[in-house]
């Protein structure tokens, strides 16, 4: 009986006895098996403890100490005469390190995550979402010598981040004519970009349904992609909400 | 050891700096990326830079950037000469012309030699790095 009390009734369901947080016949069998099972009475006595103890050990936190009364007026100023010092100081040195970063070209570097910011994941996250360029590469041309030009920019710009170690997503949304150069009658364009897609997992090709759509309707031709593309519904909205969300636009 | 005098010296120094800085900086920064080689184009980018200067009084610091054969605005024989008479004016108000070194050296031998642009490595890291440093993005 002892064996099957222990095995039967667990901590878990003990404390949701002394929490009150049982129906009334799962309490009254608690109930009995306890008179009966002096091991069972005993551990629950325990666990009562326990929590009588936590309760208490929380009701001595001491008041926050945001709510300590002000401090005496006399050492109120000179704190205010060093803040503004220290405040002037920081403007100072901040503002040169800010010059320095522009005429050395602007480029920010990836900062060390401190040890703050490791235990907080959002602001590391944030960090590193500040240290990720992102770049949207317009294309509204149906121009080959253009679309070729713009392919070869783009090589150069993720080859340029790839060897200084610094994390880079493109993304080349084309609408309007620029749709064409998707096509897999293009062949200069498509041996390209099936070869960046292949080489540069950071980097993606994305045409507007809406435009074709429109081809489709108008001129009554289906319109052939080639296969790194993805369908977005709509190239000028997704143009507007890359930069909305900081992504750097370039028109390709 | 650095003494005090020293150290106010240098912040000194430091404010004056920032001074000069902030007062001959123009208060706005635009980066013009032209990309393609159309005389329609050439055109309207010289129209633009000429109302930017005017309708900001001057107050504008300029970066034209010639992507592919763009780089042929720069080319006598590709636009006219009232236009190139237009471009130098451009030049001489403080716009800066930029290409990449690739592209420079590919069409040198026809480039009017006496607007030599920028020479840059790459022209979309540069457009990238100019907004950065705030510049607006403009292109026809």
């Amino acid at each position: 009986m002892d064996k099957n009390s222990q095995q039967n009734i667990s901590d878990e369901l003990i404390n949701s006895y002394l929490d009150h947080q049982i129906t009334d016949e799962e309490r009254q069998d608690i109930l009995d098996q306890i008179d009966h099972d002096k091991k069972l009475a005993q551990r629950v006595s325990e666990l009562q403890q326990v929590k009588q103890m936590t309760q208490l050990a929380f009701d001595d936190i001491p008041p926050s100490r945001y709510s300590d009364p002000v401090e005496p007026e006399e050492k109120y100023w000179p704190r205010i005469a060093a803040a503004a010092v220290i405040f002037t100081l920081g403007l100072l040195i901040g503002n040169t390190g800010i010059l320095q970063s522009d005429e050395t070209g602007g480029t920010i570097q990836i900062s060390e995550i401190t040890a703050e910011e490791q235990v907080i994941p959002e602001i590391a996250s944030s960090k590193m979402d500040q240290a990720l360029t992102k770049v949207l590469v317009h294309l509204t041309s149906s121009d080959i010598e253009s679309g070729l030009n713009t392919l070869n920019n783009l090589e150069q710009l993720l080859l340029e981040y790839e060897q200084n170690n610094q994390a880079v997503r493109v993304e080349v949304v084309a609408n309007g004519k620029g749709i064409k150069l998707l096509s897999p009658d293009m062949h200069q364009i498509a041996d390209r970009i099936a070869s960046l897609a292949a080489q540069y997992n950071n980097l993606s090709f994305a045409a507007c349904k809406n435009t074709i759509d429109q081809i489709q309707l108008t001129e009554g031709r289906l319109v052939d992609l080639i296969p790194q593309i993805k369908l977005i519904e709509s190239g000028i909205v997704e143009v507007i909400r890359r930069q909305q969300d900081g992504w750097t636009y370039i028109r390709g | 050891m650095a003494g005090p005098i020293f150290v106010v010296r240098i912040f000194f120094l430091i404010a004056l700096l920032n001074f000069s800085t902030i007062t001959s900086a123009s208060s706005e920064k635009v980066v013009y990326h032209l990309h393609s080689n159309s005389l329609t184009l050439f055109i309207i980018t010289v129209n633009n830079l000429e109302n930017l200067f005017h309708g900001l009084n001057d107050d504008i610091e300029i970066r034209l950037l010639l992507q592919g054969e763009s780089i042929n605005l720069l080319n006598p024989a590709s636009i006219s000469e009232n236009l190139a008479l237009r471009l130098d004016n451009l030049i001489q108000k403080g716009v800066m012309i930029e290409t990449s070194r690739k592209n420079y050296q590919e069409n040198e031998f026809f480039l009017d030699h006496k607007n030599i642009p920028i020479l840059i490595d790459n022209v979309f890291s540069r457009v990238i790095e100019l907004q950065r440093m705030g510049y607006r993005y403009i292109t026809p």
